[in-house]
């Protein structure tokens, strides 16, 4: 199996039907995980997919990935204003993690990069509906979901703290080619 | 099996003049075995102790940020009996509705709840409250229309479940489209 390149060199060459094929499988197993515990409010592993993926394939095919989610959950959802968010939201994730990666070299660091990106997604998103139906709707949009902002954190950094290594650990076996 | 034969099956205790013997490597080989597999586990005993601890704080951390925002941001009921006013309007059907109500109710929900009948109500659940989708026997088409709430004329802040009743007060439904 051709093994899975993450490095800057790689990420600046054009895509080839394998990196094609990757996007495609990295995109459709962060719709799955997004299904699988769509039933649980907030708690997801989408962050932690973004996070791994972007590490270890690199950022232009972590950012294909980012867009075809995106554009996959308007086929599932139906076109909203949050489904715009996304578009800027894990583009954005996927930046500061990339910013990070040679600063941050632990399951410690990325999980509070995580933690803190679940708290301020609300805050995201509450920006994002101003530019909609305005400011006084955005800040109630915001503080309403406090709650939810703070469940989506903490889900974060313990899902990351735990998650992270193992299958950083996997990935890099595919990046060996021992996969 | 060639790792047994030729380094761990050498370090097995002996079976020599009717009893085992020990060698001096086989100690220390065992030992040494031992030690490392102890160690190993030690080790990621610690870690993970030290990942339970940080989830412990984290959660902790959470459960004083959720108690903060409940006693200073979350919305307060007002209880006992209250008279507020409800108009419901609906332009393209011509519906333009006022009501006053005697309520206990805390929340514009709740008094939404228990007049549904005379108010034609449906609501509709989701992760972050209950949403109003039906006035009068209207159902607004979640797609292109939804009821808006305005609070003594101005726009509430927050869904009819967080909204509190206050004595006098007038709450408007108004059909709008996004």
């Amino acid at each position: 199996m051709k093994a899975i390149t993450g490095s800057s060199s790689e990420d600046t060459r054009s895509l080839d039907v394998y990196d094609i094929v990757l996007v495609g499988i990295l995109s459709a197993t962060l719709t799955a995980g997004k299904m699988a515990l769509a039933f649980v409010p907030n708690v997801e592993i989408i962050t932690l997919l973004f996070i791994l993926y972007t590490v270890s394939v690199g950022l232009k095919k972590a950012l294909l990935t980012a867009i075809i989610f995106s554009t996959i959950e308007i086929f599932i959802y139906g076109f909203n204003t949050w489904i715009l968010g996304y578009y800027f939201i894990w583009p954005t994730l996927i930046l500061i993690t990339w910013g990070l990666r040679k600063t941050v070299n632990s399951e410690y660091g990325y999980a509070i990069v995580g933690g803190l990106f679940g708290l301020f997604f609300g805050m995201f998103f509450a920006v994002f509906e101003s530019i909609f139906y305005g400011w006084a709707y955005g800040f109630a949009y915001w503080v309403r979901g406090i709650p939810m902002d703070i469940l989506h954190g903490v889900s974060n950094f313990i899902i990351i703290l735990l998650l992270f290594k193992p299958l950083s650990r996997i990935l890099k076996k595919c990046v060996r080619g021992d996969i | 099996m060639r790792l047994f034969y030729k380094c761990i099956l050498p370090t097995m205790p002996r079976w020599y003049g009717g009893s085992f013997i020990l060698t001096p490597y086989t100690c220390w080989y065992w030992e040494l075995f031992i030690l490392k597999s102890f160690k190993k586990l030690l080790e990621g005993w610690i870690k993970m102790n030290k990942k339970i601890g940080l989830i412990i704080l984290v959660v902790l951390l959470a459960a004083a940020g959720l108690g903060i925002y409940n006693y200073y941001l979350a919305p307060e009921g007002v209880e006992g009996a209250k008279i507020v006013s409800l108009e419901i309007v609906i332009e393209d059907e011509g519906i333009d509705e006022d009501f006053e109500f005697n309520t206990d109710a805390e929340f514009l929900l709740g008094l939404l709840e228990e007049e549904a009948e005379t108010l034609g109500a449906g609501f509709e659940s989701f992760d972050f409250g209950t949403m109003v989708v039906e006035l009068m026997d209207y159902e607004a088409d979640g797609n292109q229309e939804y009821f808006h709430l305005m609070v003594n004329g101005e726009d509430a802040e927050r869904g009819p479940g967080e909204v509190p009743l206050e004595d006098e007060s007038n709450y408007r439904f108004e059909l709008r489209g996004y």
